[in-house]
C-alpha cells in the first residue's frame, strides 16, 4: 500500500515537472511579450518606439535566451520564489493569494452540492430504470450536459437576477473579504458548475446501480429479505459510487475549465480570472505560477479519488494490494 | 463607478504609465493635468492658466494657477510641474506619455508659478501634448505609487485605499481648489473587464454608472426606467487601415476602390445601431482643424469596379486581420465583407487574438482595423502619418511630412488651418485610412446620480466625478 502511494506522488510530482516545461514553451510560442503589453497605449492604437521597447525587454530580462530564462526561473521556484509580475513588479504570492482563496471557496462549495446531488439522482434513477421519472431525468441531465456553462450563466442572471431580482448578477467580491460573508454571490455561480458538471456522474452511477441491481448478488440478497434502504446504501451504493469515482474526479478537475467562464460570466475575482488576464498580458511568473497551482489542484483530486475508491471497493483494493493493477 | 480594468498583476497606480480605463478615471480624480481636453479637443485650463510661446514656438511659458494645494497642504509649484516632466522623460521609468519633443536642458522653472518648456522643433500647440492621457502633475519627489504609500495630488478626490485589478476607494478632497466642487463625500471605482458583466452588475444595483455600455445594450438601456444614458460628444474612430506600401494598396486607384466598397450608414445602423456618426475616411471628427466641409463620401460599388478596372485589379482578393478587440469590430468586418462583394471584392477573414492586436496587428498587416482615441490632429500625425512616425502605416512623401512640420510649427492661426486643410485633402484623395463610422459608447447613470457631464473618450469631462450629485 505504501510503495503504491510513494509510486502515484512520484508519478504526480512527475506530471507537475512535464506541465511546468509545457507552459513555458506554449508561452514561448505566444506572440508579443510583456514589454509590448507594457508599452501598449491603453485605448489608442499601436506606434511603440523600437528603442524602447528594446530597453524595457532588456529591463525585464526578456532579452535573454529562452533557456536561460527558463532555468532562472525553476532555480528561483525550487527555493520558494515564485518572481514578481512583469507588468506591475508585484511579488506573484501576493497576487494570487487573494484570489486563490476566492476560486478554492467556489470550487470546493460546488463539490460540497455536486456529490450528494451526484449520487442521490444517480441512484434514485438507477432503481427506477425505464420508468418515466428515470426517462425524465436521464433527459434532462443529457440537455443540461448539452448547453455550454456560459449559456447557463448567462440565462440564470437573465432570469434569476435580473428577471425575478432574487440574486445579484455579479459576484464582485472585494479583495481582502472572503466571498462566503456574501453567500448570495456563489448561488448563481454554483449552480452553474453543478449544473455543467453533475450530469455526467450520475448518467455513470445510474448505469452502474441499474446493472448492480440486475444483477445475481442483489437478486440474493433481496431473496434473503435485504431490501429498501438497506439494499441501496449497503450493497449497491458503493460499488456505483466507486464507478462514479473518476468520471466524479474528472468533473471536479473539469471545474478549472468552468470556474474559468463562470468567474468570466458573473465578474468573479479568482485564479482563472487572473490566468486569463496574465495569459493575456504575456505575464509568464503569474501564468506559471497559476497554471502549477491549477494543475497540482487537478492532480490532487485524481489521486484523492483514486485512494478512495480503494477504500470504497474491496475489488480495486485486492487487485492494488496483490501487486495486479 | 464601474469601469474597464486590469488583473491585479499588471494594475498600476502610477499616473504616469497606468493605461486602463479604470486608472484614467483614478488618475484624473486624484491628480490633475496642466490642460485638458474639452470635448471638442480645444483646451480647458486646468493647473496652468496660460500656455505662452515665444516668437517661434521653441519655447513655452507655462503659468501655474495661483492657490491650487496638494491634499495634505502643500502648494503647487514649479517644481513639482518640472519633477513630472522629468520623471515622464527618465529613460529608466518608461513612461507611455510622449514628450519626446521637450528639450530637458533648456526646460526651467522662472519662478513658483512659471515654468518654461524648451522645445526641439518650433510647436503650435504644445498643450494638445499636454492634455495626453499620462501628463499627469504629481508631487515632487513622489516616486512610489502603491497601495501602502498613498499618493498626494491635487485632485478633487483623495486616494484611500486602493486594491489593484479590484477597486479603489476616493474621498473628497476638502482642499480642492474649484470652489465648492466636488459634491460627493465618497466614490468607488469598481473595475469590471467585460462589457457584459459591467452592464449587469449595473442592473443589479451593484454599481450606479458604467462606462462603455456596447451599443445593444444601450439601446435596451435607453428606454430601461430609472436610468440615464450620458452620450460621448464625438465619437471614437472605426476604420479599416491600407498598407499604403503593400499590394495591392499601394496602387491608389484600389484605396481609392476599397473607400467606395464600405457601405458606412448601414454599418452605423446595423453594427453600431445609430450610436455612431459616419466618418470621412480622415481621423479627428470634432477636433479643431477637422476638415468637416469635404463631400460625404458614399457607397458606389460600381465605381468601385470601374477603378479596380483600371488599376488591373478586377476580382481583387484582400485579407483583412480583425480581432474582437473593440466593441463592434468583428460585426464590422463580417458586414464589410459583404458590402465588398458588390464591387467584386473578396474579403477574407482573419481573426486573431484581441490582446495587443492594437500594439502588433493593427496598421502592421496590409488591412487592418485602426481604432485610435480622440486626440489633436497634430499628435496622431505624429504618432502615425510622417514618414519616420512609428506608427507609420506605409503613407511616405516628404513633401506631405515638410507641410506637416510647417504647420505643426505655424503659430498663425489662419495659416495653419490652411496647412491642415491641404493634408487633409490629400489623405482624403488618396490616403490609406477608410474611417467608416465614428463610435459613441455611452455611459449609463441611475437616475439618482445627477450632474454627470456629456464626454468624448479621453476628455476632460470623461469619467468626471467632480461635479456629479445624488438626489434623493
Amino acid at each position: 500500500m505504501t510503495r503504491y502511494i510513494v509510486s502515484r506522488v512520484t508519478g504526480a510530482v512527475l506530471v507537475l515537472a512535464v506541465v511546468t516545461c509545457l507552459v513555458f514553451v506554449l508561452f514561448e510560442l505566444l506572440p508579443g511579450d510583456a514589454a509590448v503589453t507594457v508599452l501598449n497605449r491603453g485605448g489608442a492604437s499601436g506606434a511603440i518606439p523600437p528603442e524602447q521597447l528594446a530597453a524595457l525587454r532588456h529591463e525585464l530580462g526578456l532579452d535573454r535566451p529562452a533557456g536561460e530564462r527558463f532555468l532562472s526561473w525553476v532555480g528561483g521556484l525550487l527555493s520558494g520564489d515564485l518572481g514578481t509580475s512583469l507588468l506591475s513588479g508585484r511579488p506573484v504570492g501576493d497576487v494570487l493569494a487573494s484570489r486563490i482563496d476566492n476560486s478554492l471557496v467556489l470550487a470546493l462549495v460546488t463539490v460540497v452540492v455536486m456529490l450528494p446531488v451526484a449520487v442521490v439522482l444517480g441512484l434514485w434513477a438507477g432503481m427506477r430504470v425505464g420508468g418515466r421519472a428515470d426517462r425524465g431525468l436521464s433527459t434532462a441531465a443529457v440537455a443540461i450536459e448539452a448547453v455550454p456553462t456560459f449559456v447557463v450563466g448567462v440565462v440564470l442572471i437573465a432570469v434569476v437576477a435580473l428577471g425575478w431580482r432574487l440574486l445579484p448578477a455579479v459576484s464582485l467580491v472585494p479583495v481582502g473579504t472572503s466571498p462566503l460573508r456574501r453567500p448570495a454571490v456563489l448561488v448563481l455561480p454554483v449552480v452553474c458548475l453543478v449544473a455543467a458538471l453533475a450530469p455526467h456522474p450520475i448518467r455513470i452511477i445510474r448505469a452502474r446501480a441499474a446493472e448492480l441491481a440486475a444483477g445475481e448478488f442483489v437478486r440474493t440478497a433481496r431473496s434473503h429479505g435485504v431490501g429498501g434502504v438497506r439494499l441501496v446504501s449497503r450493497h449497491i451504493a458503493p460499488s456505483a459510487v466507486a464507478a462514479a469515482l473518476q468520471p466524479m474526479a474528472g468533473s471536479v478537475a473539469g471545474l478549472v475549465g468552468g470556474v474559468a467562464v463562470v468567474e468570466t460570466v458573473f465578474a468573479y475575482p479568482g485564479l482563472a480570472q487572473e490566468l486569463i488576464g496574465a495569459i493575456s498580458q504575456r505575464d509568464f511568473p503569474i501564468v506559471a505560477a497559476a497554471a502549477i497551482l491549477i494543475a497540482g489542484f487537478g492532480i490532487a483530486v485524481y489521486l484523492a479519488a483514486d485512494l478512495l475508491a480503494l477504500l470504497l471497493s474491496p475489488v480495486a483494493r485486492r487487485a492494488v494490494l496483490t501487486g495486479r493493477r | 463607478m464601474a469601469l474597464a480594468g486590469q488583473s491585479p498583476s499588471a494594475d498600476k497606480l502610477d499616473p504616469h504609465v497606468a493605461g486602463s480605463a479604470a486608472s484614467g478615471a483614478l488618475g484624473k480624480n486624484v491628480w490633475d493635468r496642466l490642460v485638458s481636453y474639452n470635448n471638442d479637443l480645444t483646451l480647458r485650463y486646468r493647473l496652468a492658466e496660460a500656455l505662452e510661446p515665444d516668437a517661434d514656438g521653441t519655447e513655452w511659458r507655462v503659468r501655474l494657477r495661483a492657490g491650487v494645494l496638494f491634499s495634505d497642504g502643500t502648494p503647487l509649484t514649479s517644481r513639482d510641474v518640472l519633477y513630472s516632466i522629468r520623471r515622464m522623460l527618465d529613460p529608466a521609468k518608461p513612461s507611455s506619455a510622449d514628450l519626446s519633443m521637450v528639450d530637458l536642458a533648456r526646460t526651467r522653472a522662472e519662478d513658483d508659478r512659471t515654468v518654461v518648456v524648451g522645445l526641439k522643433q518650433p510647436l503650435a500647440d504644445l498643450g494638445s501634448v499636454l492634455a495626453g492621457w499620462y501628463v499627469y502633475v504629481v508631487k515632487d519627489g513622489s516616486d512610489v505609487f502603491d497601495a501602502t504609500t498613498l499618493p498626494v495630488g491635487t485632485g478633487p478626490y483623495m486616494l484611500k485605499s486602493w486594491s489593484p485589478g479590484d477597486r479603489s476607494l476616493l474621498v473628497r478632497n476638502p482642499r480642492y481648489w474649484e470652489a465648492g466642487l466636488p459634491y460627493l463625500d465618497e466614490v468607488e471605482i469598481v473595475q469590471i473587464a467585460e462589457p457584459e458583466a459591467r452592464v449587469n452588475a449595473f442592473l443589479s444595483g451593484e454599481v450606479d454608472m458604467i462606462d462603455q455600455v456596447p451599443a445593444v445594450r444601450a439601446s435596451t438601456l435607453r428606454t430601461e426606467p430609472g436610468v440615464s444614458l450620458v452620450d460621448a460628444e464625438f465619437g471614437t474612430m472605426a476604420a479599416l487601415q491600407m498598407r499604403a506600401d503593400v499590394a495591392p494598396f499601394d496602387d491608389v486607384r484600389v484605396r481609392q476602390a476599397m473607400r467606395l466598397a464600405v457601405d458606412r450608414q448601414a454599418m452605423a445602423d446595423t453594427v453600431y445601431l445609430g450610436f455612431a456618426e459616419l466618418g470621412n475616411d480622415l481621423y479627428g471628427l470634432g477636433a479643431p482643424f477637422y476638415a468637416a466641409d469635404l463631400p460625404q463620401r458614399t457607397y458606389d460599388p460600381q465605381r468601385a469596379r470601374d477603378l479596380l478596372r483600371q488599376a488591373g485589379h478586377e476580382n481583387l482578393v484582400v485579407t483583412l486581420t480583425t480581432a474582437d478587440s473593440s466593441p463592434g469590430q468583428l460585426d464590422s468586418a463580417t458586414l464589410f465583407a459583404q458590402q465588398a462583394k458588390a464591387a467584386g471584392i473578396t474579403v477574407n477573414l482573419e481573426t486573431v487574438p484581441a490582446a495587443n492586436y492594437a500594439a502588433q496587428v493593427s496598421g502592421q498587416k496590409p488591412l487592418t482595423h485602426n481604432n485610435w482615441w480622440n486626440y489633436s490632429l497634430d499628435y496622431y500625425y505624429g504618432q502615425t502619418m510622417t514618414s519616420d512616425a512609428p506608427g507609420n502605416s506605409g503613407w511616405r512623401r516628404p513633401a506631405w511630412d515638410a507641410r506637416f512640420y510647417q504647420a505643426r510649427g505655424t503659430l498663425d492661426r489662419q495659416t495653419r488651418a490652411g496647412l491642415y486643410a491641404d493634408l487633409q485633402k490629400e489623405l482624403y484623395d488618396e490616403g490609406g485610412l477608410i474611417v467608416h463610422n465614428f463610435v459613441k459608447q455611452p455611459a449609463a447613470v441611475r437616475s439618482t446620480v445627477q450632474g454627470v457631464p456629456r464626454f468624448t473618450l479621453g476628455s476632460d469631462d470623461w469619467a468626471n466625478y467632480r461635479s456629479a450629485w445624488l438626489s434623493a
